[in-house]
């Protein structure tokens, strides 16, 4: 699994484009958003929940159909699939890259995104926790809705169909985590709901997606 | 018996090719599939594989013994060779990465990235991953493809030390591969070949 992962690691490194592609997406939402509304500190406050999170969430979208599409194209995911290592863990490792290359470099960047909506620092903090507990989540579900769409030639269209419905809750908890915070009052019960959607994901998940590969490999 | 096949019959998504296959494969033999294109070659494969359900039958074979060369080669174009074979020696957990790439004299195309080689070589290391999986089942679809005579002659020479050592090997192909005929079990899979379709079934 580690060697997968580290393979996948190097691959997306080595193009580039993805992860590129990913930070200057969130980036431009997160700029141009508070250029169409009118200059107030206090509506860009109530916004910065939705809007980080949205923006998270569409460069996760965007890369969501690269998880497996190369490795069907040349081949390799059906020798992996009949390879020592179960489908799951592929799965799990290939999951992982895509959230590694995808969502953290995005919660990196929220400290200096978060200086451009006047948001203080505790604040930033609970932006940053709110991501890292739901953005695994993200990755999971999009892998799943990504294997559903494997077989079809212009999948891509069904697949944000598909998976935009599924990434509903995360994104209601994760807003609601950073807007509670913001108020002072307690974030116990949104979080938990949050890591509960990301773990529960983890553990089911990898085994309906291998299911869903396999039945599209043949 | 390391491989055996009775009752067998599989098809291309809803519509059957072949019915009724059966053989059998000892160690230290090779089977090879003979047939026109169309005809079920690589179906037949994947069947053997697991990839794709046969229809029906039963297929017996010790889980975790065979490994699978496809019409695709399964390398990474962006990442180099040696990157690539090793790779698939963590996956397998081989030791014998050393060996493999000196019985595939690979040594001068190491380095290159995948995408700046020939058809032939990415087909001899497609070939060289056969190989490193240390698997005793191979299981091969056209693996001569676009490989020169030299070429097909040394990866001859690597499948018979292969069969030497009690392995097995599924090939399909149409080229004459220099084995030892003692060895070698000929099918021609036109015997197998389910009725056609009559176009009255179709609905179109």
């Amino acid at each position: 699994m580690l060697t997968l992962l580290k393979r996948d690691l190097t691959l997306a490194f080595r193009t580039g484009s993805s992860l590129i592609l990913g930070i200057a997406f969130f980036l431009i939402i997160l700029v141009i958003i508070p250029l169409s509304l009118e200059p107030s500190k206090k509506i860009l406050i109530t916004i910065a929940p939705g809007i980080f999170w949205v923006g998270v969430l569409l460069a996760c979208l965007l890369s969501l159909d690269r998880i497996f599409q190369l490795d069907i194209e040349d081949g390799t995911l059906e020798v992996l699939s009949i390879s020592p290592l179960p489908i799951e863990g592929t799965i799990l490792a290939k999951t992982f890259a895509h959230w590694l290359t995808t969502c953290l470099p995005l919660i990196l960047l929220v400290p200096i995104a978060s200086i451009l909506y006047g948001i203080s620092k505790e604040g930033a903090i609970w932006i940053i926790i709110s991501l890292l507990s739901g953005t695994p989540a993200l990755s999971m579900i999009g892998a799943f809705a990504a294997s559903l769409t494997l077989g079809l030639k212009r999948g891509s269209l069904l697949l944000s169909l598909l998976v935009l419905p599924l990434y509903i809750p995360t994104l209601i908890f994760g807003t609601e985590v950073i807007r509670k915070s913001m108020m002072d009052l307690p974030v116990t019960t949104p979080l938990v709901f949050l890591i509960a959607i990301t773990a529960s994901s983890i553990a089911i998940l990898p085994i309906l997606t291998g299911a869903a590969i396999k039945i599209n490999l043949r | 018996m390391a491989f055996a096949v009775s009752n067998l019959s599989c098809g291309y998504q809803d519509i059957p090719l072949l019915s009724n296959i059966e053989f059998a494969c000892n160690n230290g033999k090779a089977i090879i599939f003979q047939g026109e294109n169309g005809v079920g070659k690589s179906t037949l494969l994947r069947c053997l594989t697991g990839l794709n359900p046969p229809m029906s039958g039963i297929i017996s074979l010790e889980p975790g013994t065979h490994v699978y060369l496809g019409h695709s080669n399964a390398l990474k174009e962006n990442l180099s060779v040696i990157a690539n074979l090793i790779f698939w020696k963590n996956i397998y957990g081989s030791d014998n990465i050393d060996d493999t790439i000196s019985s595939f004299k690979l040594e001068n195309i190491l380095t290159l990235e995948v995408n700046s080689l020939s058809a032939g070589q990415k087909r001899l290391v497609a070939l060289a991953r056969i190989h490193l999986s240390q698997r005793t089942c191979w299981i091969l679809d056209e693996p001569t493809t676009s490989l020169d005579k030299q070429n097909v002659e040394l990866f001859s020479k690597i499948l018979c030390h292969h069969l030497d050592k009690q392995g097995t090997a599924i090939i399909s192909t149409h080229l004459k591969l220099e084995l030892p005929l003692n060895n070698l079990q000929k099918i021609d899979l036109k015997s197998f070949k389910s009725t056609p379709i009559k176009l009255d079934d179709l609905q179109c």
